[in-house]
């Protein structure tokens, strides 16, 4: 899979998605020094490919999949930057005609999205919305395919009759994985598609999400904290910090390699149960105030790395292999941390 | 083991801190009254006969998936919620036996913290309200015996410099330090034993080790025993000393937690152990095997309650309720299970 990937992702035409210097700020009102949950992001992801966004809470990773769909709350705004989408600027894309690109080019599985169903409507009713706002279906033809969609992710039709409290955690992250692809997206973005599910069902939600993609060929953003799950279904894995991507890596790169502390970290932090407890190591402090971050390296507070290049200057995301980028200038040292 | 050996002195005062035999929680679920004439009351067997002891000291995990009862347990053992049977003792005392007030006096002793930080802790109180608020409750009303108590558990929780903390609410805190409010909270009443609700689900995976790491600590420094119940099973071997995996309201597995992970020996076990992926890109999604959809407890399966999801199930399974036995395991640990399949261990008198 990840040959394929190289070979789309060198070929421009089969670029899906491309974000250049993007950057998400919030605040309050003007007077408001504006959080800078997303501060100058370059990724692009090709057509099928499947590109994973990992880092702690708060580092951006939300906000940056939010801007793609263009639906950030009214606090933010994308300050700066370009996203195409298949070539043409989405970014600025004025409200009205946003809507045609949600769900229909682009759709999203919003964190905690099993519990964003309307209570008093049925599930085949929420199902057939997107479907009914983009026409894609004839009205008399809905039904039908309302009851398509519920079987490609195992569900039985007849859940469609039911309303959400009717249904497990489990079943209804499925129904809203249905309803994200109720209108075949081209991209489709799942914003922590696992959390909070136990490891049963997140295990049967991640096979439903390699198994549709294959099927059907989008590209994914998928974006979590949970490492392990992010390593599996990725193509590519970028790693957020403090509203930065620091590095982007083949998924196998990524894990045998990684040329950033922060990633290195990461790793070494992640709790997997078949490895000896004493081998997990723990990350100590806590991520830069994004209303006013550092000058330099926003990891150098807590890296073992940093110098002082590191505190007056901000790396760059360079090229340290095939395909392989990092934001450090310590990076030929990461592997002896 | 010889008679005499069991009766030395050091036997004897390991007595077990928390000990439950054939504890049942059933619910009666409400159906119609014109049902109710006709057919016999469904009941909810959220806790079918469960029987464990804790050490003094101790870290026990609870696993399985939602639903499986874990959460139930927690509470009836701590009588937060009254069981329907079963006993319960507390250093030896029935708590069963004792009175409204005289378990209200116990609970100081026995403190519960729930899984979300943001749900369980009222925004409008500073963490100094939010941490006096338990001593209120238990009549802990001297100013200096406050502030006193207030400091200690927000040091042991490692919120430093504690003053920093004291006038800050909610909102103002991250989901790490909200899940260490949580703690501090029990801590203030200088318990020795916790049931913690999923302590780590909620957290980034940095910050997830940083909690489990204090609840060990607490058990270093306070000698406090935990009842830990979750779904991560990375999080119950990286803590626990001992692992019970749960089905259906009942123990259907325990035993040392590396042993449980390593060479788990009932077939849930091994599905639940089987879905974790590991972050190896190369190896493939791990899968459960045994579908998602946990029934509910009501009209329970004849036999084994797992036989009707079990790949290994034969007709056995389906007619005979399996017995709760010891099984060889290759720690040296005690490891029990309750599966037709797995060969009991052999006791060298026979």
């Amino acid at each position: 899979m990840s040959t394929q990937t190289q070979e789309r992702s060198t070929d421009a035409a089969e670029t899906l998605l491309s974000v250049r210097n993007l950057s998400t700020y919030y605040s309050e009102d003007e007077a408001d020094i504006p959080v800078r949950a997303v501060d100058g992001v370059d990724f692009e992801i090709a057509r099928g490919e499947t590109y994973g966004l990992v880092g702690e809470s708060g580092c951006g990773k939300s906000t940056l999949g939010l801007s793609l769909i263009r639906a950030l709350p009214p606090q933010g705004d994308i300050v700066e930057g370009e996203i195409r989408f298949e070539g043409r600027e989405i970014g600025q894309l004025p409200k009205s005609e946003v809507k045609d690109v949600q769900w229909a080019d682009i759709s999203m599985i919003y964190q905690g999205a099993q519990n964003a169903f309307n209570p008093v409507k049925t599930v085949g009713a929420q199902i057939r919305e997107p479907l009914r706002v983009h026409d894609i279906v004839p009205e008399d033809e809905r039904e039908g395919r309302v009851r398509e969609l519920l079987e490609k992710v195992n569900l039985q039709p007849d859940v469609a009759e039911q309303y959400p409290h009717e249904l497990s955690g489990g079943m209804k992250q499925r129904a809203a994985i249905a309803m994200a692809i109720a209108c075949e997206p081209d991209l489709l973005i799942a914003d922590e598609p696992t959390t909070a599910l136990d490891v049963i069902v997140q295990a049967e939600v991640l096979n439903m999400l390699q198994r549709l993609q294959e099927d059907l060929n989008f590209g994914m953003l998928v974006i979590s904290h949970n490492l392990a799950a992010i390593m599996k279904l990725s193509d590519r894995i970028g790693v957020m910090y403090g509203g930065k991507i620091v590095e982007s890596a083949r998924a196998e790169t990524l894990y045998d390699a990684p040329k950033h502390p922060y990633t290195a970290l990461l790793l070494r932090s992640l709790i997997d149960p078949r490895r000896p407890p004493d081998q997990v190591e723990t990350i100590e402090g806590t991520p830069p105030d994004l209303r006013d971050p550092p000058t330099g390296c926003r990891f150098a507070e807590r890296c073992a790395l940093a110098t002082q290049e590191c505190r007056d200057g901000e790396p760059p995301l360079e090229s340290v292999g095939e395909a392989h980028e990092t934001a450090c200038f310590h990076h030929e040292e990461v592997s002896e941390l | 083991m010889s008679p005499e050996s069991t009766a030395t002195p050091t036997e004897t005062s390991e007595e077990p801190i928390l000990e439950i035999r054939n504890l049942e929680k059933h619910y009666v679920k409400s159906t119609g009254w014109l049902e109710s004439l006709f057919a016999d009351e469904e009941r909810v067997r959220a806790v079918d006969g469960v029987s464990l002891s804790i050490e003094e000291g101790e870290i026990f995990s609870v696993v399985g998936e939602s639903g499986c009862g874990k959460t139930t347990l927690g509470k009836t053992l701590l009588r937060v919620i009254e069981p329907t049977a079963g006993e319960i003792r507390f250093k030896g005392t029935d708590l069963a036996s004792l009175s409204g007030s005289e378990m209200q006096e116990m609970r100081q002793h026995l403190q519960i913290v729930y899984q979300d930080p943001f749900e369980a802790l009222n925004p409008k109180r500073t963490v100094r309200g939010l941490l006096r608020q338990p001593m209120e409750i238990h009549g802990i009303t001297d100013d200096e015996e406050q502030d006193d108590r207030i400091h200690r558990a927000l040091e042991d929780v490692n919120l430093l410099p504690a003053a920093d903390f004291l006038d800050r609410y909610p909102e103002e805190l991250s989901g790490g330090q909200l899940q260490r409010v949580l703690f501090a909270r029990a801590l203030v009443l200088d318990p020795e034993f916790i049931v913690a609700d999923e302590p780590s689900s909620m957290l980034d995976a940095s910050v997830r080790a940083r909690v489990l790491d204090l609840i060990d600590e607490l058990r270093e420094e306070r000698n406090i025993s935990f009842f830990i119940i979750t779904h991560d099973i990375g999080a119950a071997r990286y803590l626990s000393d001992r692992i019970g995996v749960m089905y259906l309201g009942r123990l259907v597995e325990m035993g040392a937690a590396d042993g449980i992970v390593d060479d788990p020996k009932h077939p849930y076990s091994k599905a639940l152990i089987d879905s974790i992926p590991s972050p190896d890109p190369r190896e493939p999604l791990g899968s459960s095997g045994i579908g998602s959809e946990v029934p509910e407890p009501v009209d329970l399966p004849s036999g084994c309650r797992f036989h009707p999801r079990c790949p290994i199930a034969t007709e056995h399974c389906t007619e005979v309720d399996p017995e709760w036995r010891e099984v060889p395991s290759e720690d040296d640990a005690v490891r029990m299970t309750e599966c037709h399949e797995v060969e009991p261990k052999q006791t060298p008198s026979e």
